[in-house]
């Protein structure tokens, strides 16, 4: 088993969280222990207000964490790397899109380009460019986000993420603020992605969708992984009983 | 259908507003008594025997000067009170708090007199300079709120999106908080210096040679109000429509999607 797998991603080792609400702690992520390697396609699945976001947020230091240790690509977080240069091999895709409203499709795009890999102006629009039509909407290039469907902006969401050429990409359900025609607009492009290699971590409530695209679901529990397993596995023979009223719950 | 009736009364309404002002200041103009010479004028515009430019000219000028740094001044120390009014910190968000409240609720007159007449004795303090310190603070505390208010209307999760992407909180602050923040501050922003150009008249009280100084003096000579002062709003209007004008050619510019 592990022999077959890539290199070691992101690496997530006794991980602790809590957020103090009024005088109340909540412990969100409760030593969690959590790795990614190349090639994997990831699907945090679990309740609401289970930890899914915060997980995620997690792995490129959005959230601070209380406890534990976090490796992106072999760089821990604390080894004092400025956090920007860790950021940079991973990528993410927001629920709610979070484009840069004063930007077009096309500039949103190729700003990572032109920041980080410091291309000229007419390279970067020309790779930010292709990727819009890896998404389909090379036609949208020079529309601002709000002339653009939600669908369509969680493409241009993706197209941008995708422009650093990241190791992973991280989606937080990338879906659940779409209407729900339009979902496959994105599940579809993210399927290509897994299909062509891309490494993957996304939080979703498409239980149909994560049985095709993952190659393991994990199941998020009292701010532990307490299941991880193959799809056919994860659907079909779920072993942890919260997991199983969960799946029950959902039919 | 509906739409185009309406606009088409708007336009009516505003026509006869128009005429009914117009016939009003022309049967007003008309039954003063009043023989208008604006002729003497244009000496105070260039004075004939020294051949340099006339008390309105220099009025104008001392105007222009006073605006320019109290807008200047103001505005960059507005941007730190609103700054700490947003900060964490809780003694300096007390103080920037503190400071909007006395400037922005107390009249600039009153102001100017403490400025000049008080503190100024204490140090001293040239009248130019009393004023223009006055104008930056009084105008530091509409900036303040100006900013403070564009920065809350600011979508909070592109920050993430931006941090996500591995930019340097210096680059996210240049690409994608400022230009957003500046355009929607700018509507006001202008309103703002708009009516800091004409408060700038008050600095006459203390004796700065603004064109309002000068206006007074002119009319204490010539006794013709009328006139002088009718020149010196034009100039006053002169200035703002420029201002105004390249405000909102910006406005177009920076137009955020
Ligand atoms: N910044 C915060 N301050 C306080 N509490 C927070 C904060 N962020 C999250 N929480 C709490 O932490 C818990 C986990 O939140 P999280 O967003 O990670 O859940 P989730 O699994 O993503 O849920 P959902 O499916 O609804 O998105 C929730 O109870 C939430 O209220
Ligand atoms: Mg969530």
């Amino acid at each position: 088993m592990m022999a077959t797998r890539g290199k070691q991603l992101i690496a997530m080792e006794g991980v602790s969280k809590s957020f103090k609400n009024s005088d109340r702690l909540l412990t969100v992520l409760d030593s969690l222990d959590l790795e990614v390697y190349e090639g994997d396609v990831l699907c945090l699945i679990g309740p609401s207000g289970s930890g899914k976001s915060t997980c995620l947020r997690a792995m490129n230091a959005l959230e601070t964490i209380d406890k534990g240790r976090i490796e992106i690509c072999g760089i821990d977080y604390a080894s004092g790397t400025p956090l920007h240069k860790i950021r940079q091999h991973t990528a993410m895709v927001f629920q709610r899109f979070e484009l840069f409203p004063h930007l077009t499709a096309l500039e949103n795009v190729a700003l990572g380009p032109r920041l980080i890999a410091k291309l000229k102006k007419p390279e970067a629009e020309a790779e930010a460019q292709a990727l819009l039509k890896r998404v389909g909407l090379e036609s949208q290039a020079h529309k601002y986000p709000s002339q653009l469907s939600g669908g369509q902006q969680q493409r241009v969401g993706i197209a941008r993420a995708l422009a650093n050429k990241p190791k992973v990409l991280l989606c937080d359900e990338p879906t659940s603020a779409l209407d729900p025609e339009l979902v496959h607009e994105v599940t579809d492009i993210l399927q290509q992605l897994a299909s062509e290699g891309m490494t993957m971590v996304i939080v979703t409530h498409e239980m149909r969708f994560a049985r095709s695209v993952a190659t393991e679901c994990l199941f998020l529990e009292g701010g532990k992984i307490v299941e991880r397993a193959e799809p056919a596995a994860f659907f079909d023979r779920p072993q942890h009983p919260r997991l199983k009223t969960f799946l029950e719950r959902l039919t | 259908m509906h739409a185009k009736k309406l606009a088409w009364i708007w336009s009516v309404i505003s026509l006869l507003v128009l005429g009914l002002g117009s016939w009003l200041v022309y049967s007003s103009f008309k039954n003063l008594d009043y023989e208008w010479n604006f002729g003497f004028l244009k000496d105070y515009v260039w004075d004939p025997i020294n051949h340099t430019p006339g008390l309105l000219l220099q009025g104008l000028w001392i105007t222009l000067k006073v605006s320019f740094f109290s807008i200047l001044w103001g505005t960059l120390l507005g941007l730190i009170i609103g700054g700490l009014m947003m900060g964490r910190e809780p003694i300096s968000r007390w103080f920037a708090l503190i400071f909007v409240d006395v400037f922005r609720n107390t009249p600039v007159l009153v102001q100017l007199y403490v400025m000049y007449f008080i503190v100024g004795t204490a140090v001293e303090m040239e009248p130019e300079t009393a004023g223009i310190l006055t104008l930056s603070l009084f105008c530091a505390s509409y900036v303040a709120e100006i900013f403070r208010g564009a920065v809350l209307e600011f979508e909070k999760g592109q920050i993430d999106a931006a941090k996500a992407m591995g930019l340097p909180s210096w680059q996210i602050a240049y690409h994608i908080a400022a230009p957003q923040v500046l355009r929607r501050m700018l509507p006001a922003l202008v309103g703002q210096f708009v009516s800091l150009v004409k408060d700038s008249s008050l600095v006459s009280v203390i004796s700065v040679a603004d064109i309002t100084k000068s206006a007074l003096n002119i009319v204490a000579v010539s006794f013709k109000s009328f006139e002088t002062w009718f020149v010196v709003a034009i100039l006053y209007c002169l200035v703002n429509t420029v201002l105004s004008s390249y405000g909102r050619y910006l406005e177009r510019r920076l137009r955020v999607g």
